[in-house]
């Protein structure tokens, strides 16, 4: 896209917002001629990411999103104090929570080893973590089901099981509605190793 | 398996072009340069999801246009089978019988094809990358989840690769290569174990074929080395222990030392290896007895044969084995798509269509 038939700002303003994730050139177009034509959607949506950004910060205990520090999950007495669940993404917490059926707390790990990005433990939660486990019993892994979900699951897996911690890991094999045919042998064969009696 | 049409809309040179074919032996003839691989290539474009010539598809689209369509109508197991695909601003679309689809490997190995183009002579004296490709392809083929293991396996190995390049210490660098080391096992040894049994049923094939072809004077061998094992457990065996004991020595290298993607189908004749001694004709009727080998075990799998496409084969080939080829054709009814150049000696075939700056005439 040729940048300058636009005037600067304009510019300016399409790079940014086609740098967000899933948009690419020619949203970010659309998207800035919208909020040029709607002045108020831009000023709320200005003032929304601005608020946003000030007020939310991570959470000291278990590193998720949060306006009040510890988040509301960490500080809830009715949830189950002896089990963690680990996840990639504060957006996992969302998915999880949805469901409403894990009691216990969560820990964001804010990514996963992948050394082709150059992140190693040091650059996850991983420290965070290893602070928080008094009277912890089990820790979850609920990971993305990808090779560098794996290999983290794995590395934590290994510094957790020697302090005497049940590290477990959520089912993977075939999503609910899927297709057994075209799974790929992967999928198929952990399904199989995972398989329960009914 | 057959098809029995095939159109082409701003794919190549051809703006939009249909042709119907005849269930045996398709000729297209037309002077060089003017799309008769470019029909091959979209054949094998709508069935492999990719092209054989190219990575990226922008460049399979029409100069000045933004996208490209191909539609194929097919017969497999006695019932139509539509495969409709587009491509447009980096994406595509497939259709097959009108539900979209999402992922390739929910319908490649539906209708299954072997092509056959002077490209894969290069097979026997080239390096060990195109073999393993050829025996890849040929799995994929038949189990559409062996795509997914060979991506998952060449994610791990890029992991693991940057991780020995990486700056980390040593230590640090041993407790996270564990990590990547545990899932190139299991991915890798699938990999191994699905190759090892492709070769065995492969080699049983092309003796045969081979034998045939060249009057039983010569005796066609192979087997799948992997890291100099021969014996499928002992290469498992062998594969996990050396990811073990060779970890200082990839550390030392910063390079990946050990796994499939560095095993080889060894192929010999009368017992001495082929890609060093196999003479310019003994290739050819190697490559032919693969391909061959190919659409005889596609059959035993799918009990149907496959579209065979052979792309400027014939002149390359002698009399005689041109004569075998083109009668392995004919005695088990392939439907066949050859390429042609003009004044050529044209084998006797069921449709000819002349093909002249991205235009399609059928002539018989």
């Amino acid at each position: 896209m040729n940048f300058l038939q636009y005037p600067r700002p304009l510019a300016d303003l399409i790079v940014a917002l086609s740098r967000l994730p899933g948009i690419g050139p020619k949203t970010a177009g659309r998207l800035a001629f919208y909020l040029l034509q709607q002045p108020e959607a831009a000023e709320s949506l200005a003032q929304a990411i601005r608020e946003a950004k000030d007020t939310i910060s991570q959470c000291s205990i278990c590193c998720n999103f949060t306006d009040v520090d510890p988040c509301g999950i960490c500080e809830n007495p009715s949830r189950d104090q002896s089990i963690l669940c680990v996840v990639e993404q504060p957006r996992d917490v969302a998915a999880l929570e949805k469901t409403r059926e894990f009691k216990g707390l969560y820990h964001v790990l804010h990514g996963c080893l992948s050394p082709m990005e150059g992140i190693g433990p040091d650059q996850l939660k991983v420290q965070e973590l290893l602070r928080r486990l008094e009277g912890v019993r089990e820790v979850v892994m609920a990971l993305n089901p990808t090779v560098e979900g794996e290999a983290t699951s794995l590395y934590l897996a290994k510094l957790l099981k020697p302090l005497g911690i049940m590290v477990t890991r959520i089912a993977h094999g075939l999503p609910v509605g899927g297709d057994l045919e075209y799974a790929d042998e992967v999928t198929i064969a952990r399904a199989l190793e995972g398989r329960r009696q009914l | 398996m057959k098809i029995e049409m095939f159109t082409l809309k701003n794919f190549r040179n051809y703006e939009n072009e249909s042709l119907t074919l005849a269930p045996g032996t398709n000729i297209l003839v037309g002077s060089n340069g003017q799309g008769k691989t470019n029909i091959l290539e979209g054949i094998y474009y709508l069935l492999n999801g990719k092209s054989y010539r190219v990575q990226r598809e922008t460049e399979l689209i029409r100069w000045g246009e933004h996208a490209f369509d191909l539609i194929g109508h097919f017969t497999a197991q006695k019932r139509p089978l539509v495969i409709n695909s587009h491509y447009e601003e980096r994406r595509k679309m497939v259709e097959v019988n009108g539900i979209p689809i999402r992922k390739l490997s929910e319908y490649i190995g539906t209708i299954n094809l072997i092509s056959f183009s002077p490209d894969d002579l290069t097979m026997v004296k080239g390096g060990p990358t195109e073999r393993r490709r050829f025996l890849d392809r040929h799995i994929a083929q038949i189990r559409p989840g062996y795509v997914g293991v060979l991506n998952q396996y060449n994610k791990v190995l890029n992991q693991k690769g940057a991780l020995l390049k990486s700056p980390l210490g040593e230590k640090e660098k041993k407790t996270q290569l564990t990590l990547w080391n545990a899932q190139l096992t299991e991915l890798g040894g699938r990999i191994i174990r699905a190759r090892f049994e492709f070769v065995e049923e492969l080699q049983q094939k092309a003796k045969t074929i081979y034998a045939d072809i060249s009057s039983n004077h010569e005796q066609l061998g192979m087997f799948y080395s992997s890291l100099g094992k021969n014996d499928l457990e002992q290469a498992l065996r062998n594969f996990s222990c050396l990811l073990e004991t060779k970890m200082d020595d990839e550390i030392e290298r910063q390079s990946i030392q050990v796994g499939p993607h560095r095993d080889d189908l060894i192929l010999f004749l009368q017992g001495k290896s082929a890609r060093l001694y196999a003479s310019q004709g003994q290739q050819r009727t190697i490559v032919l007895s693969l391909k061959l080998s190919q659409v005889e075990l596609i059959r035993d799998d799918k009990a149907e044969y496959p579209l065979l496409l052979l792309d400027d084969v014939l002149s390359e080939l002698d009399q005689f084995r041109r004569s075998f080829l083109l009668e392995f054709i004919r005695s088990y009814s392939i439907q066949t798509l050859l390429t042609m150049t003009n004044g050529e000696n044209l084998p006797p075939g069921q449709a000819m269509f002349e093909i002249e700056k991205g235009s399609i005439r059928r002539q018989s």
